[in-house]
């Protein structure tokens, strides 16, 4: 069922497949959404079988916060206002990486996370990571929020996300292209002495897209 | 009545005595942009709240404070004045050049700008902070760093065709 409200194309039977699709791969049931939303079992049952309901913005929002989707993810809205309004990422800790896109969904689901709201579309597969250094000072100070895509071809002077296999570590640096060679190295010149060049065995996780700065 | 008549006529305002408001409470914070001081007439239950910069503007307002107080509101006048009116909220790589998305803090309106068109406005650039300064200067001379890079590289191409296109010209010449 499509409705037209406020100028926005709203697709509620897509709600429904959303928000199921969303429980299922969070191994949510209805009642321990509710509890968590603090949303009626009532309305939940509802807004899950029935495509004619109308639910509130508030309901929407509880529901979206805790299934960590957008609220355009859900209610379908256009691909204009999707350009516009962004979309939500996961935050993901340092530890738990590296990450491939094989088991990206498997991290992803396998426990409750915190998302952060992008203010511009981003790949599926995006997370985001807090910065734990000032290695990248002037442009990413410590605690800035950085958005990766893991799908993105890294470019020269792209900031990536490296697993390196001399230093067993992951890192955040710029890439520098010389083809046929391809280095990584910081942006704070305390930290510049220390520039890797790169082998066949280092991989190149995913490239930064966007970076927010905490307030 | 002849009296309020004459103070509209000629705009006077009330000249209240010191110590006819007492601050209740201050809130908000300076680098929002949104500090309020909210004032009780003394010895009445009428709270009101103004902003800092409304205070010390109506002059006649402020003799009413005590002298601590009218300092204070001083204080936050300043420090609200002096945060900047712009913030980076985040940047965008995925664009290119690389976009700064900032926020007007007394609107909360944000906008899309590169680091060449913030220089390019003394105005824009006034208004930030000395560590988002930073950050665009560092953008813009990356940005410049690579321009020339390419520059030289076309420069040099050219250098090389012309130079093969006079060896050229050489071996079909004799």
């Amino acid at each position: 069922m499509n409705e037209k409200i406020m100028g926005i194309n709203r697709n509620f039977s897509r709600f429904n497949k959303k928000m199921a699709e969303l429980m299922k791969t969070r191994n949510m049931t209805i009642q321990s959404l509710s509890k968590e939303a603090g949303i009626a079992v009532g309305t939940i049952q509802k807004l899950l079988t029935d495509p004619s309901c109308n639910p509130t913005i508030s309901s929407i929002e509880a529901i979206c916060n805790i299934l960590g989707a957008s609220i355009s993810e859900m209610i379908g809205q256009d691909e204009k206002m999707n350009t516009l309004n962004g979309s939500s990422v996961y935050l993901l800790e340092w530890e738990e990486l590296p990450i491939s896109l094989d088991n990206i969904h498997q991290i992803f689901a396998d426990r409750q996370r915190k998302t952060i709201k992008t203010s511009f579309p981003v790949g599926k597969n995006a997370f985001a990571l807090v910065m734990r250094d000032n290695s990248m000072l002037p442009l990413f100070p410590e605690q800035a929020t950085l958005i990766f895509d893991p799908e993105k071809i890294p470019k020269d002077n792209s900031y990536v996300l490296v697993q390196t296999n001399n230093y067993k570590t992951i890192m955040f640096k710029q890439l520098l292209i010389d083809e046929p060679f391809k280095y990584i190295t910081s942006t704070n010149p305390l930290f510049r002495d220390n520039i890797i060049k790169l082998d066949g065995q280092d991989k190149i996780i995913a490239v930064l897209v966007q970076s927010q700065l905490n307030f | 009545m002849i009296f309020t008549l004459l103070k509209k006529f000629f705009g006077i305002k009330a000249i209240y005595p010191e110590n006819t408001f007492k601050i209740v409470a201050i809130n908000g914070q300076p680098d929002c942009k949104n500090l309020e001081v909210v004032y009780q007439v003394s010895g009445k239950s009428t709270i009101n709240m103004d902003k800092p910069e409304v205070l010390v503007n109506e002059l006649m307002h402020i003799k009413g404070f005590s002298k601590n107080e009218s300092g204070l509101i001083h204080d936050l006048f300043c420090m609200e004045k002096s945060m900047p009116d712009f913030r980076i909220m985040s940047m965008q790589f995925e664009i290119d050049p690389i976009k700064f998305e900032i926020e007007d803090i007394g609107s909360s309106h944000t906008l899309l700008l590169t680091a060449k068109e913030i220089i390019a406005s003394n105005k824009i650039m006034e208004k930030f902070s000395p560590n988002d300064l930073t950050m665009i200067y560092y953008q813009l001379f990356k940005e410049d760093e690579i321009a020339q890079k390419m520059m030289k590289a076309e420069i040099k191409k050219l250098q090389t065709e012309k130079q093969e296109g006079n060896l050229y010209v050489l071996k079909n010449s004799g």
